[in-house]
């Protein structure tokens, strides 16, 4: 385009300055009215089809069920201790109406009269078998005589049962929890407890039927208070003010209590945290960001107004994009709403191009209107290709099928063209409208004299020696490029150092399972069961809660009923015997039979599970460190503690009152538990199983599988992927999503990465008519590219936020690489190709950097700190590459002769 | 018939012929050569098996290092007694295998347990990772199997064997075995008709006492992913074992 018809441009906007600033305003504030309509979706769902098998099974069990959980612990202290004051910070919850209206459930511990009224329901039959056994005659020796015999002929008689899960591996746990519990509950009684004899014996029985009271880890230092929230993850800042208001109690307990520890997790203390950070991240590294540029601006620039009406066009630009995206996606997700980001680093770079060389001009003498159209004349040709190749190479991405790839090409690639929109007419109206007066700039600036030197030594052997270390750089991250990975766990693109996250180590640690579950909505009890089976067998499982567990089938709750009425009716208490000096020794025997079974149970499971179990830890710190025949260190020696007690002759009396309340006791405990005529139903269950378990409507029920704490590694996550699609293609959670998106996103990244490059190449090749030009742009386009991902390779792994640094640097390396060759027409020389442009994009590269390594340095979500980490070595390849390879190359092409002076601003004053 | 039909009868004629040639042994006297080779009045061995539950996941392993004695008992059963050495928490438990049953020793208790229900295809709690007794069993392939010869190229045989025995865990088996010296190199164990249960191989062949025999051999369960591998350290032949290492009072002692 002439010169005449940019100067009648500049001209137009000079004088219809008025309606059109108005104009401007008015559209933007239809935008930012048009933004209202915008939602933010945040979950991983909403970057997956909705017809993804994984999606509708989370997004069916979303509507059904409430998943949502705050996990409160209280660590360090003894059990009772933990106990009480969990009891107690359940209390103050509530106390507080407000705050407990947030709450549908609290859940501290088991429902003890559940499982005492209906605990033989739930009981398989061979287990009823063995209860019956032991209970037969239910004082002391023969119940712990019984119950060694069932323990031999369950784990040792038959080879063992096979013990290859960690859900059979937390069965056997439960075992020794509970014998542990039972014999040091004789201990302490024997060894002068005072309380009733008729408690310690019903707390012996509930030890050995009811289980925990509350929900202990396995090594019993820390304990889990779980509340169902009743309001919804989305609920931003419902969940905040809740978490707040949770932290403020927990923080009065700690000061009561400074010796316990008290944490806060689950997912929705984790979105609370991640609420918190996002905040940060988008103030703190910003902040430091501008404080940085403006600073560099100040000592590069002639005109801090200019920057300052660059800086509004680029937000007016983005704010046209949000208006855009208020009337049609009408939403955002984790991976849209990094556009921000992106058109702040390449829509300034637009900018700096105008207001550079418009400044130059302006410096010069030459009139307003006349700098504009100059200006505009020589950078609007570079600056729409750069722009346009890179829309169009966003644009390339809506024909992924991924919806978060979809979404993200239409939301870049129209924010890319309304930025270079608002820079080639709002920040010309500005600079035309609000012109600065003529005064003497005493400001010291940088010179930048060193570019154009650096252009002069690049035709030289210099120019070789650079090239050369660049192709040995290139070579050397060339070869970094296939060892590469892929962070498939979405856990780690958020904040890590947040108290959820540090709870969360922590629960993984004492429980060895991962909060973050995966559930599978069934539609009758019989699927349940079947599926539980499965998923128990499994060696990525933890855990599973299944309303199975809750409410067998019908046909096995009648064999049950059927047995216990007989086994109810035929129960007599036999008289009690007193325990003379024989049978306390009896009991001693038997005792110490129980700790050889441990052992030998420890023993045997270690074949499968490893020396390392939870089995073997478990009996080492019951018993002591069993090394073979050796004893390695000191345990609690529970058995050995009992049998010293036993052996202690005055403690015969306070032994025989204890046998004679636990007899009486375990039969009305036994005459109560088979008190069962009825079978189990719905409404029979606590209501807090039924919240969990049972749908809304009462027609689906929820299975939840918490995984072990393997998945923290990718080998155990995909483990446990193909495990759960294994057992039922409809299991969904956090970790199948998770899976699910990265695998989407990495077998479209090819796909979307060629379809960029083509339309890249299509569209170089159509402007610059030259194939040679768009070989060069490309060839430097690709060294950037592999140093980028080569020298990254030594920092840090791929994830599904920082994948998005690979179309954004092509953008802007083709931007640069497209300002060389473009002004390689006009410049005479590369020593003024240098000064000028090479300015420019060195001022660009330095603004983008500073930008993305504030992310880096101080963006506390990690997929964040990764994207501004490997933009930032971007940047910097692409400005190496941009200002070495086509210069050198050209050079030595003799295209252009060293030493001429610039002439193209003599022509164009000829063209006045 | 004219000179074309001659033609075409001598060559199916050699086809058919031809491998009965190429092959000279027959399946049976492969197979007794190859329990004749695995066969001596007794064994003693250090071994280490690693098992490993899942290939994906090749850093978590559980290696055990285990002595072993064996030999032939009075009414031609098998005695067997293995101690393990590693890892330190299993040192000196043992497994005595006889022909009246299975007894576990624990030095941790220096209880001895008689177990009552150890089948031929199983494993005591996983001890022996992916190896079953029967695959182990050596020197009665022709006594459980009838076999057939499928095919034969320079080094190597390929057999199917079928069992011949209700004893069997198997449908089939399919056995290459080298014709230098009759060790089996591959045997993949077959429950279904398609899919091969367990595939046994032979990575590492040594000469232990002046007698060939597997060094290293890798078992993999495709099924369960998961793999077991024994390494054979040291190996002695036909020594005299004296009859009390292969009775349970041993562990009384």
């Amino acid at each position: 385009m002439k010169i005449e018809k940019w100067r009648d441009y500049a001209l137009f906007l000079q004088r219809r300055k008025i309606p059109l600033l108005i104009t401007v305003a008015l559209l933007g504030i239809l935008s930012f009215f048009s933004t209202g309509s915008i939602e933010m979706k945040t979950r991983i769902e909403d970057m997956l089809p909705e017809d993804n098998p994984i999606v509708k099974s989370y997004t069916a069990i979303g509507d059904e069920f409430n998943t949502s959980s705050i996990l409160l612990t209280v660590e360090d202290g003894t059990p009772e201790e933990m106990g009480r004051v969990a009891d107690e910070l359940v209390a103050l919850l509530k106390d507080d109406h407000d705050l407990a209206a947030n709450f549908r459930a609290v859940r501290t511990k088991m429902d003890r009269d559940f499982m005492i009224d209906k605990g033989f329901l739930l009981s398989e039959m061979e287990d009823l078998k063995d209860f019956k056994n032991m209970t037969e005659n239910p004082a002391l020796l023969p119940f712990l005589t019984s119950l060694n015999d069932n323990l031999e002929a369950a784990w040792l008689n038959d080879g063992g049962d096979d013990i290859n899960s960690p859900s059979e591996e937390q069965d056997l746990l439960d075992s020794f929890n509970q014998m542990e519990n039972f014999v040091h509950n004789i201990t302490n009684w024997i060894q002068g407890d005072e309380r009733d004899a008729r408690y310690a014996a019903d707390n012996l029985i509930d030890s050995l039927f009811v289980g925990d009271a509350y929900f202990y880890s396995p090594d019993y230092k820390m304990l889990i208070i779980q509340i169902s929230p009743a309001f919804s993850i989305g609920d931003r800042k419902q969940l905040s003010n809740v978490i707040d208001s949770i932290k403020e109690k927990t923080a009065l307990m700690e000061k009561l209590y400074p010796h316990l520890v008290f944490g806060v997790s689950g997912d929705i203390a984790q979105e609370a945290d991640e609420e918190a950070a996002l905040g940060f991240d988008a103030l703190y590294p910003a902040l430091a960001a501008l404080i940085v540029i403006l600073f560099l601006f100040y000592f590069s620039l002639p005109s801090l107004r200019s920057i300052l009406f660059a800086l509004i066009a680029l937000a007016l630009g983005i704010l046209f994009d949000l208006g855009l995206i208020g009337v049609t996606i009408k939403e955002l997700n984790m991976i849209t709403s990094s556009f921000g980001a992106l058109l702040v680093g390449l829509g300034i770079d637009f900018g700096i191009h105008i207001i550079t060389r418009y400044g130059d001009s302006v410096e010069q003498g030459i009139s307003p209107v006349e700098a504009m159209a100059r200006t505009l004349k020589a950078t609007v040709p570079p600056v729409s290709i750069g722009g346009i190749t890179t829309a169009l190479a966003f644009f390339a991405l809506c024909l992924s099928k991924t919806k978060g790839f979809v979404q993200f090409g239409f939301v870049a690639g129209s924010g890319i063209l309304l930025v270079l929109f608002a820079m080639f007419t709002i920040l010309p109206l500005l600079l035309l409208s609000f012109k600065k007066k003529a005064v003497q700039n005493k400001r010291i600036r940088i010179s930048y004299s060193f570019l154009p030197a650096w252009g002069r030594a690049l035709q030289g052997k210099a120019g070789i020696s650079v090239m050369a270390v660049l192709v040995l750089l290139t070579v050397s991250a060339a070869i970094f490029i296939p060892s590469i990975s892929y962070d498939y766990d979405m856990r780690h693109i958020g904040p890590q150092n947040t108290p959820s996250k540090a709870t969360e180590n922590r629960i993984m640690e004492a429980y060895e399972l991962s909060p973050f579950p995966s559930f599978l909505s069934v539609n009758s009890l019989e699927e349940a069961e079947e599926v539980t089976e499965s998923l128990r067998k499994k060696r990525s499982v933890s855990t599973v809660s299944s309303p199975s567990d809750y409410l067998p089938s019908p046909a096995d709750q009648n064999q049950r009923i059927e047995y216990i009425k007989e086994w109810h009716k035929n129960l007599t208490l036999p008289e009690a015997d007193r325990l003379g000096n024989d049978e306390i020794l009896e009991l001693s025997d038997e005792v110490q039979r129980l700790e050889w079974n441990v052992i030998e149970i420890a023993d045997i499971s270690s074949v499968n599970l490893g020396d390392e179990s939870r089995i073997i830890e478990k009996r080492d710190s019951m018993i002591r460190e069993i090394l073979g025949a050796q004893a390695g260190e000191a345990g609690r020696e529970v058995f050995q503690k009992l049998i010293a007690a036993l052996n202690d002759p005055a403690a015969k009396e306070r032994i025989n009152l204890l046998n004679s309340e636990f007899q009486k006791s375990l039969f009305e405990r036994v005459t109560r538990m088979t008190s069962v005529d009825s079978a189990l139903s719905i409404s029979d269950l606590p209501q807090s199983i039924r919240d969990e378990m049972i749908s809304r409507e009462g027609s689906s029920f929820l299975i939840t599988v918490y995984p072990t704490d393997d998945i923290q590694n990718r080998v155990g996550m995909f483990r446990f992927d193909s495990e759960m699609l294994n057992v039922h293609k409809g299991i969904t959670g956090t970790i199948p999503l998770s899976l699910a998106l990265s695998k989407e996103i990495l077998s479209e990244t090819g796909t979307a990465a060629l379809a960029v490059l083509a339309v890249v190449v299509f569209f170089l090749l159509i402007t610059f008519k030259s194939l040679i030009k768009t070989l060069l742009a490309m060839i430097s386009l690709a060294v950037g590219f592999i140093l980028m991902i080569g020298s990254y390779t030594l920092l840090g792994e791929m994830n599904l936020v920082n994948i998005l640094a690979i179309p954004l640097i092509i953008g802007i390396a083709i931007d640069y690489n497209v300002h060389i060759i473009h002004s390689l027409d006009r410049e005479k020389s590369f020593e003024t190709l240098m000064a000028s442009t090479g300015k420019s994009i060195l001022l660009s590269a330095l603004t983008t950097m500073i930008g993305f390594g504030s992310l880096a340095l101080l963006g506390t979500f990690r997929g964040i700190a990764t994207l501004g980490i490997l933009l930032f070595l971007g940047t910097l390849s692409a400005l190496i590459s941009s200002l070495i390879i086509i210069p050198v190359i050209l050079s030595r092409q003799g295209e252009k002769k060293s030493g001429e002076k610039r002439i193209y601003i003599q022509e164009e004053l000829h063209e006045q | 018939m004219n000179n074309k039909q001659n033609l075409i009868g001598i060559f199916f004629a050699v086809l058919v012929l031809l491998p009965f040639g190429i092959f000279g042994e027959s399946a049976e006297d492969i197979i007794a050569q190859v329990d004749r080779r695995q066969t001596s009045d007794s064994e003693i061995s250090e071994l280490s098996m690693t098992v490993i539950d899942d290939i994906s996941d090749m850093n978590n392993r559980k290696v055990f290092r285990l002595e072993s004695f064996s030999r032939k008992g009075e009414e031609d059963g098998e005695l067997s007694v293995f101690f393990f050495r590693e890892p330190r928490r299993l040192a000196g438990m043992a497994i005595l295998s006889r022909d009246d049953g299975q007894w576990v020793y624990f030095p941790s208790t220096g209880r001895v347990r008689l177990l009552s229900g150890a089948a031929k295809g199983g494993s005591i709690n996983g001890v022996g990772g992916d190896f079953s007794y029967e695959d182990l069993g050596t020197g009665n392939w022709g006594e459980d199997y009838n076999f057939s010869l499928i095919s034969s190229d320079e080094t190597l045989w390929k057999l199917e064997g079928i069992p011949s025995s209700d004893d069997v865990n198997y449908s089939r088996i399919i056995m290459e075995i080298h014709k230098n010296d009759y060790i089996p190199r591959r045997i993949e164990f077959y429950k279904g008709k398609i899919n091969p249960e367990k595939i046994m191989t032979i990575r590492e062949v040594s000469a232990f006492n002046g007698r060939m025999n597997p060094a290293v051999i890798e078992m993999d369960n495709p099924s369960k992913n998961s793999r077991t591998l024994i390494e054979i350290h040291k190996m002695e032949f036909d020594r005299p074992l004296n009859d009390n290492l292969f009775h349970p009072r041993q562990f009384y002692r």
